[in-house]
């Protein structure tokens, strides 16, 4: 449509653009810029190059919250989207009542990141702890581990919480979609014979499939942008077992005061997410899936 | 295949069971509280012995609660009207008007979806100081409104791309100008799409913690999860009033969600999807 | 149609109109008052920060046209980023409590620390402070930086006197002797030392005690500003009493999961019978303490070069920020702070005030009082590296040291420690 003078739409764009250039696009310029740069934000900025991003390469704290990312991804598309399909599967069985159940596993995304981590920091006590009482209750105090405390144990902890956040949101999103299948489908492979079980893991899933290559990118972007969870639980400890990458920004960043450093961080982990999600978006296309339009 | 009474029992025991790990956590902390600490540390899973309630109105006082409240309603308040605003009239640009530059002026909204936070975090906070921003509600507002606007563009002009075409052409005929279009036409068919950008992003705001953690050093003007942090930091060994002040922010909370469950599920899993 | 078209405008004219209204009331708040002066802390535990508002009223008393603001922040946040975006900001403090030594040289690097030695001199706090009060307030060896506050012993052992009785034990003055109380501990079911090492510094600031007794405080200073290497033979050896202590199971298990504030707790509910913290354990438990008999000792001699009667501890202060537009009324309130009436609040609340006398009139605990005399006559001083020297290289150190109380291996840890500082070199 055209519009009745050339420069409404610009006007229509403007407040929304002018707010996020502010907040987003010239952050994002700066900051690129802040990575060549030596500055604690009270002293001169000094241009050094790439010495930030060789210094970034050599960091074994940085390139260890690399590694805890992806093993972090790895546990929660297990923890949450998995989780999430099969809870989603059971709360679809044919002829069920299952709305309560839905409410509860939703609950927790509710929740201020606040509240959980406080509460489950409770629950992995090693003194007054839910896990380690109970455990201890029935005679397997051998296997009371001190969760948080461990670097073992600490980001396969802090994954569970994560799961039991989100593995309800993944379920509704997958819930949602299944809801749209069309009904003719599963009545015939019921008439077929077809258990509930193979209906499920043949038809439905395969029929769902891009909504689950979208909960995959949606987690796997969202583990890079995770922080609120990490930093009230564990804060990046014990020894650097939790440090993500956003969590160690910030440490550099507010607490060393080394800005130029932090923000080459920043720049590295952003080409990385953008990389990512080029990647997936190339495999997506190639591999051609069907997208069924409900 | 089993018989269908055995099936329906050991259905419906496998998702109570599951539920429970959902819920019971939250049962804990709540039950918690009515206990002392003596009581929380040595037997963990006991019943309190009284419902003494004093312990939540202390909680409320001793951490200001109140003021929190107020300060994520208003910064709340502040930012989902200007996304809705802002966002629905950029978004009603980019969907019905074909003007030069379009796609450069909505590129940057695709990036914004992609980027976290961190990415610009620190020249976000420098250029914030230097316009005297931090430690006052603008800090929070201005970012929370920029942060929903790349979400609510697309997801408003998912809405917007499939009205029907006939619809505006019938009101250009009729003499409409482009603003009365929106307000008249557009406005009121975008209300479910209003409520899904709404829903989302009065959850993002409400509950987000790294901005108002690193920008806002004002206890006035603290926003409830730096407030339960604060809270947190100063009785963490109070666990009774912890407990409590935890109850009470959350309790409210849940009761709103299972009261409105079905919108808040759909316009959380719609405002993804898309 | 056209009526519902006026009202929604309407409507949401005023929806816009009310957000910003509020968000315009989110501004800077105005007050009756023509100075405001705005001092800020970390907190140091409810009882000293209500004495923070008693002597609120009693300056607003004293002068009517002007207003406190105290701001009080979590202690962690205001150590950490708190502080620095205060200091940044449109308000900025006036007066801010710092730690004396390179972070307090750090503020006046920045321009936000004024010399006050003139003020100190002066009417306003005249014979509140002995010369030695502002040891390490200075930049260069010129001037005086803030306004004294407190003496913290940042580390002693404190110890359950119940439980020693009940065993039999006494109050050793070697490590060996110590170690054989921690194996009677074990022996009898108890936990012989609690430490709460989640942030690090529990653990941290007692390695850098023993480091500076191992290899002499002259090495220790080095090191910890990185002129010295991290992982030399003797720091090897140093952090061997640490690596002791995992190893022997004489340290709890949740040690690097557990907050310094619940490792406390547990002290006071007897579930363990030592636990290595500072004198501001005594401000604890005043509202904790639930009854535990309970007393301290210095960190036990060592076999190593450095002053076996070292005490670990730093001086700390407030500081006046030179940007301040109210610098005579920021001193006025200072000058309160360190008044008698002023130092009988700290006094009552369990700190250890830099003053004359801190202790006069005041029923103070005789722990309080021990703890202050222990660090005016200690025959040297040691600042703990994160206070004391480069904040980069302490977090290298202090990782280092929570990966051996965790079970770690040293000359690793260690390694791994000295790999980093060498990029922060």
């Amino acid at each position: 449509m055209k519009p009745d003078r050339s420069w409404t739409p610009y006007l229509f764009v403007a407040p929304a653009f002018l707010a996020f250039a502010f907040v987003v696009l010239i952050p994002a310029l700066l900051n690129t810029g802040l990575s060549f740069m030596d500055w604690s934000g009270t002293n001169d900025m000094i241009f050094v190059g790439f010495d930030n991003f060789t210094r970034a390469f050599r960091d074994d704290i940085y390139l260890t919250a690399y590694r805890n990312t992806f093993g972090y991804i790895a546990w929660t598309l297990v923890l949450e989207v998995f989780v999430g399909l099969v809870l989603a599967g059971l709360v679809t069985v044919k002829g069920r009542k299952t709305g309560f159940y839905r409410i509860a596993f939703f609950v927790p995304i509710m929740l201020p990141m606040v509240v959980v981590a406080v509460l489950w920091s409770f629950v992995y006590s090693d003194d007054i702890g839910l896990i380690n009482t109970a455990l201890r209750g029935i005679g397997l105090g051998d296997l009371a581990l001190v969760w948080l405390g461990n670097p073992a144990t600490a980001l396969i902890a802090v994954s569970v919480v994560s799961g039991w956040i989100y593995a309800g949101f993944y379920m509704a999103i997958f819930y949602a979609a299944l809801q749209r299948i069309p009904a003719n489908l599963i009545e015939a492979a019921t008439l077929d014979g077809a258990s509930q079980w193979r209906i499920f893991f043949f038809i439905k899933v395969p029929m769902i499939r891009p909504i689950i290559e979208i909960a995959v990118l949606l987690c796997v972007t969202g583990a890079f942008q995770s922080f609120d969870l990490f930093y009230v639980m564990t804060n990046g400890g014990p020894d650097h077992a939790t440090e993500i990458v956003t969590t160690y920004l910030v440490e550099v960043v507010f607490r060393f005061q080394n800005l130029g450093y932090g923000a080459a961080l920043a720049t590295i982990m952003t080409i990385v997410v953008v990389a990512l999600g080029l990647v997936f978006t190339r495999i997506r296309s190639r591999s051609g899936g069907i997208d069924i339009e409900y | 295949m089993m018989s269908p009474r055995v099936n329906s029992v050991v259905f419906h025991t496998v998702l109570t069971v599951a539920s429970l790990f959902f819920v019971l956590p939250l049962v804990w902390m709540v039950v918690s509280s009515f206990k002392t600490k003596r009581e929380i540390f040595d037997s963990p899973f006991s019943l309190p012995t009284t419902l003494d309630f004093s312990v939540w109105t202390s909680a409320w006082e001793r951490g200001d609660l109140g003021v929190y409240v107020v300060n994520s309603l208003i910064t709340t308040t502040a930012s989902v009207a200007g996304i809705l605003v802002f966002g629905l009239l950029a978004a009603y640009a980019f969907s019905r008007f074909r003007f030069r530059f379009s796609k450069w002026l909505l590129l940057p909204f695709a990036l914004g979806l992609l980027l976290p936070v961190q990415s610009y975090l620190t020249a976000q906070s420098r250029l914030f100081d230097a316009f005297y921003i931090l430690d006052t509600r603008w800090a929070l507002i201005l970012p929370y409104v920029g942060l929903g606007l790349s979400l609510a563009v697309f997801l408003l002009k998912g809405y917007l791309d499939s009205l029907p075409h006939e619809l505006f052409e019938a009101a250009r005929i009729d003499g409409a100008g482009d603003f009365r279009m929106l307000v008249q036409i557009v406005f009121p068919l975008m209300r479910p799409g209003l409520a899904t950008v709404a829903t989302f992003s009065i959850l993002s705001c409400w509950n987000e913690f790294l901005l108002a953690m690193l920008y806002i050093q004002d206890d006035g003007l603290r926003t409830i999860p730096i407030g339960l942090l604060a809270f947190t930091g100063k009785y963490s060994t109070d666990y009774p009033t912890l407990f409590a002040a935890l109850s009470i922010i959350t309790i409210p909370m849940i009761g709103i969600y299972v009261i409105f469950h079905r919108q808040v599920i759909n316009g959380i899993t719609e405002g993804s999807v898309h | 149609m056209a009526q519902l078209t006026i009202r929604k405008r309407l409507v949401a004219a005023a929806a816009i109109g009310v957000t910003m209204a509020l968000a315009v009331s989110g501004c800077a708040p105005s007050s009756n008052a023509d100075v405001v002066i705005r001092i800020a802390m970390g907190s140091s535990g409810d009882a000293v920060d209500s004495k923070f508002d008693e002597l609120k009223q009693i300056y607003e008393a004293k002068y009517p046209d002007r207003e406190v603001e105290i701001i009080i922040q979590e202690d962690d946040v205001y150590q950490t980023t708190g502080l620095p975006t205060l200091l940044s900001s449109r308000e900025a403090p006036d007066a801010y409590f710092e730690w004396s030594g390179p972070r307090m040289r750090s503020h006046v690097a920045d321009g936000n620390g004024a010399d006050v030695s003139e003020y100190l001199s002066g009417d306003a706090f005249a014979g509140r402070f002995d010369e030695g009060a502002f040891t390490g307030m200075d930049v260069d060896g010129s001037g005086t930086y803030m306004v004294p506050w407190t003496g913290d012993v940042t580390d002693v052992v404190w110890y359950n006197k119940t439980i020693f009785d009940d065993l039999g034990l006494e109050v050793p003055t070697t490590w060996d002797e110590f170690m054989d109380v921690c194996d009677a501990i074990k022996e009898s079911g108890v936990t012989p030392i609690v430490e709460g090492n989640k942030d690090q510094w529990t653990v941290g600031n007692w390695a850098s005690h023993i480091v500076s007794r191992v290899i002499g405080e002259e090495s220790y200073a080095q090191t910890m500003v990185g002129d010295a290497p991290m992982n030399s033979p003797e720091m090897v050896d140093a952090l061997g009493y640490i690596a002791q202590l995992a190893k022997e199971g004489y340290i709890n298990d949740s040690v690097n999961a557990l907050a310094d504030d619940e490792a406390n707790t547990q002290f006071f509910l007897g579930k363990a019978a030592m636990i290595v913290i500072g004198s501001w354990l005594m401000a604890d438990a005043e509202t904790d303490g639930d009854g535990l008999d309970f007393d301290y000792f210095n960190t036990p001699a060592l076999d190593g070069v450095g002053d076996q009667e070292s005490v670990l501890g730093i001086s700390t202060g407030f500081m006046v920020n030179e940007k301040s537009e109210h610098i005579q009324e920021t001193i006025d309130f200072l000058a309160l702070v360190a008044s008698a009436e002023g130092t009988k609040l700290w006094a009552e609340a369990g700190l250890a005030p830099m003053t004359v006398d801190p202790f006069a009139g005041v029923d103070a605990d005789e722990r309080t009082v021990s703890l202050a005399t222990l660090m005016s006559t200690a025959p040297t001083v040691v600042a703990p590296a994160d206070s004391g020297y480069d904040i980069e290289v302490a977090a290298a150190f202090y990782d280092a040291v929570a990966n051996v109380i965790g079970g770690g291996d040293v000359q690793d840890a260690l390694d791994t420690a000295e790999k980093r500082v060498e990029e922060i070199r």
